[in-house]
């Protein structure tokens, strides 16, 4: 790994300028959005489903490309990127974890540094050392499937796999949604002890306010298409927004 | 039956090696164009709609229609198992290419989207995700082409392709239960072991306990299958590339096997090889055996150390750049070693024909006698040292395509078909004048030249069982008349469409029946006739079953069937490129008469003795032969 040039600049190292989004002339899934992403940071986009939320964490690694306007990462538009480059620079996290079934637990995790053409002494030992920062034992791991593992473990090996080339810039969609309330809450404190020992900047998506609170340095609130609100979370707290309001609301009711 | 089977056995696995051998190459080039299609198809959707929907149609054509509209064109087209082959292709080429859709469209879309997202290339999403996890879906639709196959390659036997459609053909004309039972009992069986086969493996590839493809293994199979293109017109490589495939394909099994050893790659590597050897010297001690062994031995040793080392060094560290030189390296000397034992082998048969003294394509139709008239040009041009390529069992007007592509050098046919069939002149009665006629037209208009006539007739023959004739005192076909509206009646497929044939013939003897005539194969109008079924059938003159089954040949008396000499039709160019040929050509001249014809046909119709004996036998009591 060759370190990154641009890790010493103050520029934002994701920004979005007057971005819309649309399918094929439709309505605008983001509408003229304008954001950006400090270094070490980690930002949270919140919001109702259909909100774009998704859509937006999909514009920074290029899975889509924005109809107008400018989606910058490090300084550059993501459509001047080489995209195989951009993307592998790029931790993404998914819901699902998106493990390959046909891939063990080490081959899951090796497979960016693999791409990328690492020896495989160097992998085996990156594999080894991720796979214990996400709590997972190698030695009792390395060899499963993902058929064998718990959704719990499942989203660390996940976790580990977006790790692996230790991208500056990791981007997680509704990583811990599907899992049980337990599970959860305890992958959300290891998450929050984990990015401030690594120093990534973070994109989160969630549409539970309780985790935005927990694990965000910024929370923006996005309503169709568009910021509604951008806040820390202490500022989020005490906001008079309509819809940020709404969403504090559900905190209270839960018993 | 058991005493069928041990005089037959060494014919028997021939056949079933040849019909095994086109389903092989048919499958293999099916997967070579299918596979890369189905993907393609994956990556547009606005082409797979039209594949889909050729291959579909493909799959709807009838296959004998399928293989007469291939025989004219060139390059794919004539008889053998060419055009058998790109028929069997086009069958294949549906299951396997909806399958490879299904399969790649069907892998778990956040899969897919975390393979992008993580920066793999195409490329990479392809061959390291979409198709590890597809391949059990693929194979499903290897198997249902594997199964359709086999048994579409039975109609291949109509093209002069071989196969156990030989058989079941055979056993249809002569009404042979056990030749029946010989073509359909293997093939029926090949079809059960390809389906349990593919099905264990279907279950071994279970994407989820799959590791990575080995790509290697996928390449090598599948240059394999190119290279047994080539195999299809040149059955001398077909040890090698067998053995090659197989050891490829058990390769290919093993690169998918969780906690695999390297030992066990080479096991699947030898016993490949070993059963490849095996299928590679039944395909090539069938036709004429010499001495292959040397052959073999350089194969098998050459291909085995290949593997091993190949195995051993380039597949365990092929990560590495000393791993990578190494396979290399290996691959190359393999390919040198392939290369001059194929070198070897091209000059040897340069060699041979060198030595021989030409070479003919005799071809016929698909009747007794008329491979019979063949066989008899056939064992004579031997004698004389011509290497004789033998196309028998043509169906329907192949013959006559095949001769005018250059297909054929020459087959017999009757002069009153040539001049009906052929150049469409409604019937004449003369025999000299339709003779004359058709030489004069056939050296114009397909440089084809017609033989002295060998001196027997064969006409239609209005048969009706020898009982009722006695019985009922009939002679001629006039007697009949009276009877016939009691009567039901079964034709071939040629006497009721030609011209000189059931239409006329009814309406001169003004002969009504029970129902209408019944269109059926010719051959089994015979045992219908004789089973009772029917009671008036049109047969040739010199069949041998009109004695077997004791049937009566009712009188012409209005002189309505034309005579159709028996002639040999022969390209021109044939003969000036083998001289020996018009020789055993004008020594046939008025050599068989009717009685004789007949007795030939009754050896192996009513008598069921092999056509070769029958042949030979009768060439050397009549002096042609040695």
């Amino acid at each position: 790994m060759t370190p990154s040039v641009t890790e010493e600049s103050s520029a934002p190292l994701v920004e979005f300028r007057e971005v819309s989004y649309a399918i094929n002339g439709g309505p605008p899934i983001i509408d003229r959005l304008s954001l950006a992403v400090e270094r070490g940071e980690t930002f949270v986009l919140l919001g109702e489903s259909g909100c774009g939320k998704t859509t937006t964490l999909r514009l920074v690694n290029r899975l889509l490309a924005p109809t107008s306007g400018l989606v910058l990462v490090e300084g550059r538009a993501t459509t001047e990127w080489n995209v195989i480059r951009l993307r592998r620079r790029t931790g993404y996290v998914i819901q699902e974890a998106g493990l390959f079934p046909h891939f063990n637990v080490e081959d899951n995790v090796a497979l960016v540094p693999r791409l990328d053409g690492w020896d495989e002494a160097r992998i085996l030992k990156r594999v080894h050392e991720l796979l214990q920062l996400v709590g997972l034992d190698p030695e009792e791991f390395a060899d499963r499937y993902p058929r064998e593992l718990s959704g719990g473990q499942r989203q660390r090996v996940g976790v580990a796999r977006a790790l692996a080339a230790d991208p500056p810039l990791l981007l997680m969609d509704e990583p811990f949604a599907a899992l049980d309330p337990l599970t959860r809450a305890s992958l959300q404190k290891e998450f929050a002890e984990l990015k401030t020992r690594l120093g990534k900047t973070v994109i989160f998506v969630t549409h539970d306010v309780r985790e935005a609170l927990l694990l965000g340095s910024r929370i923006a609130l996005m309503d169709a298409g568009r910021v509604a609100l951008l806040e820390t979370p202490q500022g989020f707290l005490r906001s008079e927004n309509d819809l940020a309001r709404a969403y504090l609301e559900t905190l209270r009711n839960e018993f | 039956m058991i005493e069928f089977l041990k005089a037959n056995w060494s014919d028997i696995l021939s056949h079933i090696a040849q019909h095994f051998w086109l389903v092989f190459i048919s499958i293999a080039i099916a997967i070579a164009i299918g596979l890369p299609l189905g993907i393609l198809i994956t990556r547009s959707k606005r082409l797979r709609a039209p594949v889909l929907g050729i291959a579909n149609v493909m799959q709807t054509i009838p296959s004998l229609a399928l293989f007469g509209f291939l025989i004219p064109l060139p390059f794919i087209g004539g008889i053998g198992p060419r055009t058998a082959i790109v028929a069997l292709v086009f069958y294949a080429l549906l299951p396997i290419i909806r399958n490879t859709v299904t399969g790649i469209l069907g892998v778990d879309a956040s899969v897919r989207e975390a393979a992008v997202a993580m920066g793999m290339t195409d490329r990479q999403v392809l061959f390291q995700v979409e198709l590890p996890l597809a391949i059990s879906v693929i194979l499903t639709g290897v198997r249902v082409a594997v199964v359709i196959t086999i048994g579409v390659a039975i109609i291949a036997a109509e093209v002069g392709a071989g196969g156990l459609g030989e058989y079941i053909f055979r056993g249809l004309r002569m009404d042979d239960s056990r030749l029946l039972l010989a073509g359909a009992a293997p093939s029926a069986l090949m079809a059960l072991v390809a389906d349990f086969g593919f099905s264990l493996i279907e279950k071994h590839f279970d994407p989820t306990t799959l590791k990575k493809v080995s790509i290697g293994g996928l390449v090598v199979s599948g240059l394999s299958g190119l290279a047994a293109v080539k195999v299809a017109f040149d059955v001398n490589f077909s040890i090698v590339i067998s053995q090659w495939f197989i050891s490829a394909l058990a390769l290919l099994i093993w690169s998918f096997k969780r906690d695999r050893r390297w030992w066990q790659g080479v096991a699947a590597w030898f016993g490949g090889g070993l059963t490849g050897n095996v299928i590679g010297w039944l395909l090539l001690t069938t036709g004429s055996p010499g001495p292959q062994a040397g052959g073999f031995l350089v194969v098998l040793c050459g291909f085995s150390l290949l593997g091993v080392v190949l195995l051993w060094l380039g597949f365990r560290t092929w990560k590495s750049r000393q791993g990578r030189i190494v396979a290399v390296t290996t691959l190359t000397i393999g390919v040198i070693i392939l290369g001059s034992y194929a070198g070897w082998r091209a000059l040897r048969a340069q060699n041979q024909v060198a030595l021989s003294h030409g070479h003919v394509t005799v071809g016929s139709k698909d009747f007794t006698e008329s491979v019979l008239l063949a066989e008899i040009v056939a064992q004579m041009l031997e004698g004389k040292n011509i290497e004789v390529d033998r196309r028998f069992d043509l169906g329907g007007n192949l013959s006559h395509s095949a001769l005018v592509a250059g297909q054929i050098d020459l087959y017999p046919e009757y002069t009153g078909t040539s001049f009906t069939q052929i150049l469409h002149h409604p019937p004449i009665s003369d025999p000299r004048a339709v003779y004359d006629q058709v030489k004069r037209e056939y050296a114009e208009q397909f440089i084809v030249e017609v033989s002295p006539p060998p001196g027997f007739e064969n006409t239609f023959a209005i048969l009706v069982r020898g009982e009722d004739a006695r019985h009922l005192n009939l002679k001629t076909i006039s007697d009949a008349a009276k009877y016939t509206p009691q009567w039901r009646t079964g034709f071939g497929h040629d006497f009721i469409s030609r011209a000189d044939g059931y239409p006329g013939f009814s309406r001169i003897y003004g002969l009504n029946f029970a129902e209408t005539p019944r269109e059926m194969a010719l051959d089994l109008t015979y045992t219908a006739l004789a089973s009772r079924k029917v009671d008036l059938i049109a047969g040739n003159s010199t069949d041998g079953r009109i004695a077997a089954l004791d049937l009566f040949q009712l009188e012409d008396d209005r002189r309505y069937f034309p005579p159709y000499e028996a002639v040999f039709l022969t390209r021109k160019d044939a003969l000036v490129r083998v001289p020996a040929l018009a020789e055993v050509l004008q020594k046939l001249g008025g050599a068989i008469s009717t009685d004789e014809m007949r007795k030939l046909n009754y050896e192996v119709d009513g008598a069921k003795r092999d056509k070769k004996n029958v042949i030979h036998e009768w060439l050397i009591k009549k002096g042609f032969i040695n």
